[in-house]
C-alpha cells in the first residue's frame, strides 16, 4: 500500500460523509466497476434463471445469498483503483482466484447475520483475517463505524426495494397488460403471499436494482472502512507530514549550510516563507511589491506627473486590467426565452366579432388621449396669453454656483486676493499641503465661479478635467491636468511632490489662468 | 472544473465575488433518506394528532384536516428550509442543511420549488426518480434541487476547541503554511490516540524538522503548543 497514491482527499469524515464518499467512489470508478459486475452478476444471475425458470423466486433467492461473490469482485476494482491502480477487466477476471480464495465461504454463510456486511467485508478480503483475530479487528474497526455501516446496509435494501417498485410503476405507467409475469396491477391475491405472487418480471426488476444498488453499498462500506483506518491510523496525518518533510528538505539544507541556529530564523522571513506557493515565485512577487512601494505611481518625478494622471501605466494598474479581463468580472452568457408567435391572420377570422370589440376599445382609448392632449394645449395657450397680457414673467431661478467642492471653499470671497503670494507664503512657513490645497481651490473657483463651468456636488477630479477641457486652452489645460493630478497624491495616497515643484506650480498659476487675473 | 486527476472528494467548491473559496460537504442519498424519514414520522404523528381534532369538528373538520394535511406536505417544509437553519427537523437531526448552488441561504423561493418538486422526484414511485437523479450527479442532486438550483449539504459543526497536551512552547525551526501547522496540532490532538509507536513513527517522518535531543513527539507536541499561542520562551 502506497499512501502517496491515494487517489482521495484524506481527512477526519464522519460516519454519512464517508459513506457519501463512497458513493462518489462508485461514481468515478463507475465504468471498471460495473464492468466487472456485469461480468460476474450476468453469467450466474442467467444460469440461475434459466435453472429455476419455473420458480423465479428462487433465482432471485439464490442470487442475494451470492451476493458476497459479486461484491468481492467490486471491492478488488475499488480497493486498487484508490490507490491509483484501477484494474481493467481482464485483471479484475485474471485475480479471480486471489478474489475468491480470500474466505467467500465464510462470507456466504455468515452473511444472513451480518448487517454491516459491506463494513465487514474488507478485512475478511483484504486483511484476510479470519477466526479470533478476525473477531477482534471488527470490533476495533466497528467502533466509531458500526453504527453507520448496519445504517447503510438498511437504508441501501430500500434503496433496492425504490428501485423495484420504481420499476413497477413505469411498467404501470406505460403499459397496464405485461403478460409474460405476475405484476401488481391485475393480481388480485393478497401482497403478503410473496412467494406466490412473485413472477419472472420481479426477479429481472430485482436483477436490475441490485445491479444499481450493490456497487454503491459496497463503495459505502469500503469507504467506511477506509475513513475508520485513516482515523485510527492517521493516514492524513501521514501523507501531510511527509509532504512537509519533502518540501522543507531543500530549505533546511540551506539553513544548515548557513550554520544558522534555529532559534535565530527571522520573524519577517519566517512571515515571507510561509506565505507564497514556491520559493522563487514568492521571492519574485516580493521583488514586485517592493519596487512598487519604492517608486509610486505618479509622484515627484517628471515624465510621470506631466502625464495625464488617469493614464498613468504602473505595474498596479496592468495587473488591475489583467484581473479585470478575467471572465469573473462580465462574461457572456446565453440566455433561452420564450417568445410568443404572431399568430395568423387566419385565425382572427374565426373571431371577428371579438376583433371588433377589441379595436373599439383601442379606438376609445386614443380618444381619451387626444381630449386629454387638446385640453393640455388648450391650458397651455391660456397660460401663454395671460403672460403676454399681464406681462407676469415667471422667475428663472438661476442656481448660484455651489460655495463647496470636495469639501472645499471655493467661493471667491474664501480665497485671498492673490492666491499664488498666498500659496508662496504657506509654502516659507511649511505649509506645502495647504499650499497646494490653497492652488486647487483657487483653480476651482477660477473654474466654477469665473468661467461659470457646471459641475455637481458628486463629481470626482477626473470629471473636473473632463468638464474643464472645452473651456480651457492647451497651456492651462495642462497645468491643470498636473495639479490636479499633484493634489490627488497628496490627497489620497498622503504623497508630498518636493518644494520646487510646488514653487513651479505657484509660478504657473497666474501665467496659466490669464482669466483669474482679470477677475 | 475539477481534473479527474484530483483527489475525490464530496466537497463542493464555490468562489464568491469576495474572493473567498466556500468549501461545502454535499451529503449523499444514505444520509437524506434518513432525514426524510425521520421528517416522515412527524409529520405521519402531526396528520394523526390533527386526524383526532378534526374528527371533533365534523365536516369542517374534514376540510381544516385536508388544508392542514397539504400544507403540511407542501408548504411546512418549505419553511423550514427558508429558515436560518435551513433545514427541515429531520435534516437538522441528520446535520443536514440547504443552501443554494453558490452557499448563499435558501430562501422561500427555492424551497417552495424543491418541495413541490418532490412530486417529480416521486415518480414513478417511491422516490424513484429522485434517487436516480441523485445517484447519476456529483452534487447528489435529485430533480427539485436541479430546479431550485440548491444543495442539499452538512451544516458546519460548532467548533470545539483542540485538546493539545500542555509543553513548554517551541518554535518550529521554518514557517509553517497553514495547512501544514493544521497538521502539526492535529498531530499534537490525536498522538495519545494512535499509541506511542505508530505516533513515534509518524513524527519520526519529519526527523529533519526536529533536534536531536528531545522525542520527535515531545517536540512536535511543542511545536504544537507553539502554534496555538503560547509564548516561546
Amino acid at each position: 500500500m502506497e499512501l502517496e497514491k491515494i487517489a482521495l482527499v484524506l481527512r477526519s469524515r464522519q460516519g454519512w460523509e464517508a459513506v457519501d464518499l463512497g458513493f462518489r467512489m462508485a461514481m468515478r470508478w463507475a465504468r471498471p466497476l460495473w464492468s466487472a459486475w456485469f461480468a460476474v452478476f450476468l453469467p450466474v444471475a442467467g444460469a440461475l434463471t434459466l435453472a429455476f425458470y419455473e420458480q423465479p423466486i428462487i433465482a432471485a433467492v439464490l442470487v442475494w445469498w451470492l451476493k458476497p461473490l459479486y461484491d468481492r469482485y467490486l471491492l478488488f476494482v475499488l480497493s486498487r483503483a484508490v490507490f491509483g491502480a484501477t484494474p481493467t477487466l481482464r485483471d479484475t477476471l485474471g485475480a479471480s482466484r486471489q478474489i475468491l480464495a480470500s474466505g467467500l465461504i465464510w462470507s456466504l454463510l455468515t452473511r444472513f447475520i451480518d448487517f454491516s456486511r459491506s463494513f465487514n467485508l474488507p478485512v475478511v478480503a483484504l486483511e484476510g483475517q479470519r477466526g479470533p483475530p478476525a473477531r477482534a479487528r471488527r470490533k476495533l474497526l466497528g467502533l466509531r463505524a458500526g453504527g453507520f455501516a448496519i445504517g447503510l446496509t438498511i437504508v441501501c435494501i430500500h434503496f433496492e426495494w425504490v428501485v423495484m417498485y420504481g420499476l413497477h410503476g413505469l411498467a404501470m405507467l406505460f403499459e397496464t397488460d405485461v403478460q409474460w409475469g405476475a405484476t401488481v396491477a391485475d393480481d388480485t391475491r393478497p401482497w403478503w403471499d410473496t412467494f406466490e405472487r412473485w413472477g419472472l418480471i420481479d426477479t429481472l426488476f430485482y436483477f436490475v436494482a441490485i445491479s444499481l444498488i450493490e456497487p454503491f453499498y459496497v463503495a459505502g462500506g469500503f469507504a467506511l472502512y477506509l475513513n475508520r483506518r485513516v482515523m485510527l491510523e492517521a493516514w492524513d496525518i501521514e501523507l501531510a507530514l511527509k509532504r512537509l518533510a519533502a518540501r522543507y528538505a531543500p530549505t533546511l539544507a540551506m539553513l544548515v549550510a548557513f550554520s544558522l541556529t534555529w532559534h535565530v530564523a527571522p520573524a519577517l522571513a519566517q512571515d515571507a516563507e510561509a506565505m507564497p506557493e514556491t520559493e522563487s515565485a514568492g521571492s519574485m512577487r516580493l521583488d514586485a511589491s517592493e519596487s512598487d512601494r519604492d517608486k509610486p505611481p505618479c509622484a515627484a518625478d517628471d515624465e510621470c506627473a506631466d502625464a495625464p494622471y488617469e493614464a498613468v501605466d504602473t505595474p498596479i494598474r496592468r495587473e488591475a486590467h489583467r484581473i479585470l479581463s478575467e471572465p469573473d468580472f462580465g462574461s457572456e452568457r446565453e440566455v433561452t426565452r420564450w417568445k410568443r408567435i404572431e399568430s395568423d391572420a387566419e385565425e382572427t377570422n374565426d373571431n371577428d366579432l371579438q376583433t371588433s370589440a377589441f379595436i373599439d376599445a383601442v379606438a376609445e382609448l386614443f380618444r381619451v388621449i387626444a381630449y386629454l392632449a387638446i385640453a393640455a394645449i388648450v391650458v397651455a395657450l391660456l397660460y401663454a396669453l395671460l403672460r403676454y397680457w399681464l406681462g407676469v414673467a415667471p422667475t428663472i431661478v438661476t442656481k448660484p454656483p455651489p460655495a463647496m467642492l470636495f469639501g472645499l471653499a471655493i467661493d471667491p470671497q474664501s480665497l485671498p486676493e492673490d492666491v499664488p503670494a498666498a500659496a508662496r507664503a504657506m509654502l516659507a512657513t511649511g505649509q506645502h499641503r495647504e499650499a497646494i490645497s490653497l492652488l486647487y481651490r483657487g483653480a476651482l473657483s477660477n473654474l466654477v465661479h469665473t468661467r461659470r463651468m457646471r459641475i455637481s456636488k458628486g463629481a470626482t477630479e477626473g470629471d473636473v478635467l473632463r468638464l474643464a477641457k472645452p473651456m480651457l486652452g492647451e497651456a492651462p489645460m495642462s497645468y491643470l491636468t498636473i495639479l490636479i493630478g499633484i493634489w490627488t497624491q497628496i490627497a489620497y495616497a498622503a504623497r508630498m511632490p518636493d518644494t520646487a515643484r510646488i514653487v513651479e506650480l505657484c509660478d504657473g498659476y497666474s501665467s496659466l489662468m490669464p482669466s483669474e487675473a482679470n477677475a | 472544473m475539477r481534473s479527474l486527476s484530483a483527489p475525490l472528494d464530496t466537497s463542493h467548491h464555490v468562489a464568491t465575488p469576495e474572493g473567498v473559496e466556500l468549501n461545502l460537504r454535499v451529503a449523499g442519498p444514505v444520509p437524506r433518506a434518513l432525514a426524510w424519514l425521520i421528517d416522515l414520522a412527524w409529520r405521519l404523528a402531526a396528520l394523526l394528532v390533527l386526524a383526532f381534532v378534526a374528527s371533533v369538528l365534523g365536516e369542517v373538520g374534514t376540510a381544516v384536516f385536508l388544508l392542514s394535511w397539504f400544507a403540511l406536505e407542501w408548504l411546512v417544509p418549505a419553511y423550514f428550509e427558508s429558515r436560518s437553519r435551513g433545514a427541515t427537523p429531520g435534516k437538522r437531526a441528520m446535520g443536514l442543511m440547504v443552501v443554494r448552488d453558490d452557499g448563499a441561504p435558501c430562501t422561500l423561493g427555492p424551497a417552495l420549488t424543491r418541495n413541490l418538486l418532490r412530486f417529480a422526484d416521486f415518480l414513478p414511485l417511491f422516490y424513484f426518480g429522485g434517487l436516480t437523479a441523485m445517484l447519476c450527479n456529483r452534487q447528489f442532486k435529485r430533480l427539485g434541487d436541479f430546479v431550485a438550483g440548491t444543495l442539499v449539504v452538512y451544516a458546519d459543526p460548532a467548533t470545539v476547541a483542540r485538546q493539545i497536551p500542555t509543553m513548554e512552547p517551541l518554535r518550529p525551526p521554518i514557517a509553517l503554511k497553514p495547512e501544514e501547522a493544521r497538521t502539526v496540532l492535529d498531530f499534537a490532538e490525536r498522538a495519545a490516540a494512535l499509541g506511542p509507536a505508530r505516533a513515534e513513527e509518524l513524527a519520526s517522518l519529519v526527523t529533519p524538522l526536529l533536534r536531536d535531543n528531545t522525542p520527535p513527539v515531545q517536540q512536535l507536541t511543542q511545536y504544537a503548543n507553539y502554534l496555538v499561542g503560547h509564548a516561546a520562551d
